[in-house]
């Protein structure tokens, strides 16, 4: 998407909107001021429920911003991401004279897992890793078990590493094992590093679990469903070392209140270290929990049943086809569905239509069938139906007519008919007569637009607003071209990076800062793009033109990915040059053409979990890989992550060492309810960089195909009735 | 920053926010998106729209007998008329203007769309017999969609006895019924739908579950 940041802001929005949602009142653990479910500061053994992901803002005066975001992976395993603007010591010369202090922005990364569930005697333990990713300044692990005592009281002890053992650390227990653990090598900082060490971003898994270790503890008490309390005893003392972070430390004993007012919304009033007040909100959200429950679709027609007598006949008069194939057309358009073709034999309806409202094509196939009731000849028993995406037909489910009649409206009826239905590749063109729909050629749209714009050299985060024209218009079916202009209300800013760019590379990305600044009207992308199928499962595509904000050219993709395959394998090729800043027609601002291209493998493992690998040539020039995992729900929801590894240096990527991010997908029929298949995404990258960019073209093949695949439409086949 | 700059920034700001975003094409932009999206959540709170005037008349019933069903939110007094959208075997589908569909067998909901969370099937053949018994038990299932598009089924085990003789009104006529309470319970929920049967073991008016998250309808046969 070529204005990504604004769907950064939509994801925000969407977050404070679904606060407004009530689900049944139960009370998981409460969050920290770091975004995770534990107490204040420490952890406890406790899981928020799965699938549980939520937005924590946190402050204090010293320990300054966090924004962090949490998810509960599954029932066990927990992540978490956060920014944080704090302020640390400068370079510690003698550790009795404080060096005075400095904002800094940082990012870091948390994981968690229970070992064991609670018991009757016996308490969970959990296992994590505080900033294992990050530049370190929060790096630490910890073990901690967790044990409730009636509903209302649960008390936490463990024992932590790194920061979490500066509070009367001892020597680390794990040297009994190994002299290893004695010591706890020194975590090098990129900023101020050496040439060629340390660029934060990289595992520590040199420093786990090493040097001195920390006992802390706390419980939290349920005072009422609402409120609750916590005390804890950190075993962080925030000592004054080096690019650490300056908390007023005075006592480890912290203390704190939360208020619930609902199951998305907690607010946290904290007094930490003796010294200073904390605040906190977060908003939760599940994505197993729909807040406008099953959606709300207007009711589909109802099937027409034949009469039994009529379903004996074995042939109709075809002189009606075209009057047969036209009332079709009208009748699908009810349910917002383009006839694209049809070919109807004695026994057999073949229908190929574009589906452009329901998320669910399994939805859509329903409607379908339902509309090819009212209106087919008796003697027809076979409806086949061929979903396309882009002009291209993607799969045919072939349903019995009588199945339909005997199972609508019965207890099971869902699993039935996806048992009877057949769902494989798509039959020949052959056949097929044109719908005569008249579709609309021609689509525009004019609205605002906000956008984030992170980190550009006015400071980390700032909004844009402004009006977005978009326009499309088709050619033929497979060919169409697609355009976007947004004007910011802003006027003319400067541009310029936040950081430094002192790279060997063209600043493929980094420049992005200098990218539509200059108060014009900014062309985002403007394509000419083919789309067809080369084979029964190959997939091809053709993007000519504008192809994203910075960079424009031609790309070219196929697809191999037959109907019921977990596989999919493809491959892109692509020829751009960098566009001028000004995001105009230009091309002269910067000399810098580029061959890109990937080999791309996709594997759905089940179980909701879909694996991404893709090797090849990345915008800077560099060679690598991008390894990415997501895990996808069937209402169309995703949260995942991914990281790039490229042959460009560390240190020539700079801050964070290598790409790596987590992205989140959300449909909006989630929020609104009324069928769309518009959906928001974001990506929260430690930093976008110049390693590891990839084009960002519309519309790639994989994404295109696979809502008429089998695996997403047995997903989704609940909605087959609805 | 000149003045005429400020003003000039402010002019597109309310430019902006005074459009409506218009077009085929709008919903690719976030802010129209949420603004769609504020009004579907205010308008899925608002309970079936409620028409000023009655939506149908006595006459208007009777003119065509059986025609007709009024459907309500229980506990609310807005009423829609339904009419018959399609038929398959004892199941008969009846519509609303607006979109919402119920299905009846023999005055049972089999089934609902259109609403926030419907009813995508139960199965209702013991609560038939366990009525043309005048009373007793029924094991039945229903089924929803769960919110990531699931079915869910739910098996009831349900009750069934007479209420005695009440007179009750559908749209302006006293009409003489048994009524028959239906008390449902599962791992999950508990409920209790009623029927009001007439002479001819007719159900002219009843109280039914559609789903927990949408609660009761009430039909009148007129």
């Amino acid at each position: 998407m070529p204005i990504k940041q604004g769907y950064a802001v939509g994801l925000v929005a969407l977050f404070s909107l679904a606060s407004g949602s009530v689900h049944a009142q139960d009370n998981g653990p409460s969050h920290t001021f770091f975004g995770t479910s534990d107490l204040l500061e420490m952890p406890t053994a406790e899981s928020a429920e799965r699938s549980d992901i939520s937005a924590t803002f946190s402050y204090s005066g010293s320990g300054g911003y966090k924004t962090s975001f949490s998810y509960q992976l599954t029932d066990r395993l927990a992540g978490a991401f956060r920014y944080a603007v704090v302020d640390q010591y400068r370079i510690v010369t003698d550790p009795d004279v404080n060096p005075g202090t400095y904002e800094t922005f940082d990012r870091s990364f948390d994981l968690e897992y229970r070992l064991t569930n609670e018991s009757t005697y016996l308490p969970a333990i959990a296992v994590g890793l505080r900033d294992f990713l990050g530049t370190g300044r929060f790096s630490s692990e910890y073990v901690v078990a967790s044990k409730s005592f009636g509903p209302n009281l649960i008390v936490s002890t463990g024992l932590g590493w790194g920061r979490m053992g500066t509070n009367n650390g001892f020597s680390n227990p794990l040297g009994v094992i190994d002299s290893y653990f004695d010591d706890r090598p020194v975590f090098v900082d990129r900023e101020f590093a050496d040439e060629g060490e340390g660029n934060g971003g990289l595992i520590s898994g040199g420093q786990f679990f090493r040097g001195d270790a920390a006992i802390f503890g706390g419980l939290e008490y349920q005072i009422s469903p609402k409120f609750g309390f916590k005390a804890e005893y950190s075993s962080n003392s925030y000592p004054m070392v080096t690019f650490t972070p300056a908390v007023d430390y005075k006592s480890p004993l912290n203390f704190g209140l939360t208020y619930r007012p609902n199951n998305s919304t907690e607010l946290n009033l904290a007094y930490l270290y003796g010294s200073e007040i904390s605040i906190g909100i977060s908003s939760i959200l599940n994505p197993e929990k729909r807040p406008v429950l099953s959606g709300l679709d207007s009711a589909p027609a109802p099937l027409k049943v034949r009469p039994q007598d009529a379903r004996a006949a074995t042939t109709w008069d075809q002189s009606n086809e075209p009057a047969l194939r036209a009332a079709l057309a009208q009748l699908l358009l009810v349910e917002g569905i383009t006839l694209d073709s049809l070919e109807v034999s004695d026994r057999q309806a073949r229908v190929r239509y574009s589906n452009a409202k329901f998320r669910s094509e399994a939805q859509a196939i329903g409607r379908v069938s339902r509309m090819m009731s009212q209106i087919m000849p008796a003697s027809i028993e076979i409806f086949v139906l061929e979903p396309m995406q882009r002009g291209m037909a993607v799969s045919a489910t072939t349903l019995r007519r009588s199945d339909l009649e005997r199972l609508e409206n019965t207890v099971g009826a869902s699993e039935a008919i996806l048992e009877s239905a057949s769902i494989g590749p798509v039959g020949p063109d052959a056949g097929l007569l044109d719908g005569t729909a008249a579709s609309d050629k021609w689509q525009w749209g004019i609205g605002p637009y906000v956008a984030l714009v992170l980190f550009d050299a006015s400071g980390p985060v700032k909004a844009d607003v402004g009006l977005q024209f978009d326009g499309r218009y088709e050619l033929n079916k497979n060919l169409v071209i697609s355009g976007s202009v947004t004007q910011s209300a802003l006027g003319e800013r400067p541009g310029g990076a936040f950081f430094d760019n002192p790279n060997d590379y063209e600043n493929v990305r980094t420049d992005g800062a200098y990218f539509g600044r200059d108060g014009t009207p900014n062309l985002q992308h403007l394509t000419l793009s083919h789309y067809g199928r080369l084979a029964p499962n190959v997939y091809s595509r053709v993007s000519l033109g504008y192809l994203e904000w910075m960079h424009g050219g031609v790309s070219a993709e196929v697809l191999w990915k037959p109907v019921g395959s977990r596989l999919a394998l493809g491959a892109e090729v692509n020829y751009t040059a960098m566009r001028n800043r000004d995001m105009g027609f230009k091309f002269d601002e910067y000399d810098y053409q580029v061959a890109t291209g990937h080999l791309s493998a996709y594997y759905d493992f089940g179980k909701g979990f879909q694996g991404k690998l893709d090797v090849g040539r990345y915008l800077a020039g560099d060679w690598g890989a991008t390894f990415a995992l997501d895990r996808e729900f069937q209402n169309g929801w995703r949260v995942g992550g991914y990281f790039t590894l490229t042959d460009m240096p560390f240190d020539q990527f700079g801050e964070g060492s290598f790409d790596k991010g987590i992205r989140v997908t959300i449909p909006y029929d989630y929020f609104i309810g009324s069928p769309t298949r518009k959906d928001v995404s974001t990506t929260l990258q430690s930093l976008s960089r110049d390693g590891g960019a990839r084009l960002m073209v519309d519309g790639r093949l994989y994404e295109t195909v696979r809502s008429g695949h089998e695996a997403d439409l047995t997903d989704s086949w609940g909605r087959f009735w609805r | 920053m000149s003045f005429g700059k400020i003003s000039l920034s402010a002019a597109l700001i309310a430019a902006t926010f005074g459009i409506t975003s218009c077009g085929s094409l709008n919903e690719q932009s976030p802010a129209a998106g949420i603004s769609r999206m504020v009004k579907a959540r205010i308008a899925a709170r608002s309970e079936t729209p409620a028409p000023a005037a009655p939506v149908l008349t006595r006459q208007a019933a009777d003119a065509s007998p059986g025609a007709f069903i009024l459907l309500s939110r229980a506990g609310t007094t807005s009423q829609a008329s339904m009419v018959v959208a399609g038929v398959n075997g004892n199941k008969v589908t009846w519509m609303s203007a607006d979109q919402v569909s119920i299905t009846l067998d023999n005055g049972l909901l089999v089934a609902t769309r259109g609403f926030v969370q419907d009813l995508m099937a139960s199965d209702n053949t013991q609560v038939i017999n366990a009525l043309v018994a005048s009373g007793g038990t029924a094991n039945r299932t229903i089924e929803y969609l769960d919110g990531l598009d699931q079915i869910s089924p739910e098996l009831l085990q349900c009750r069934i006895a007479s209420g005695g003789i009440e007179n009750i009104e559908t749209l302006g006529k006293i009409v003489k019924t048994e009524r028959f309470d239906e008390d449902c319970t599962s791992q999950k929920m508990r409920f209790t739908n009623i029927y009001w049967i007439n002479d001819d073991g007719a159900i002219v008016k009843s109280r039914q579950l559609v789903s927990p998250g949408v609660g009761y309808v009430e039909l009148i046969r007129p």
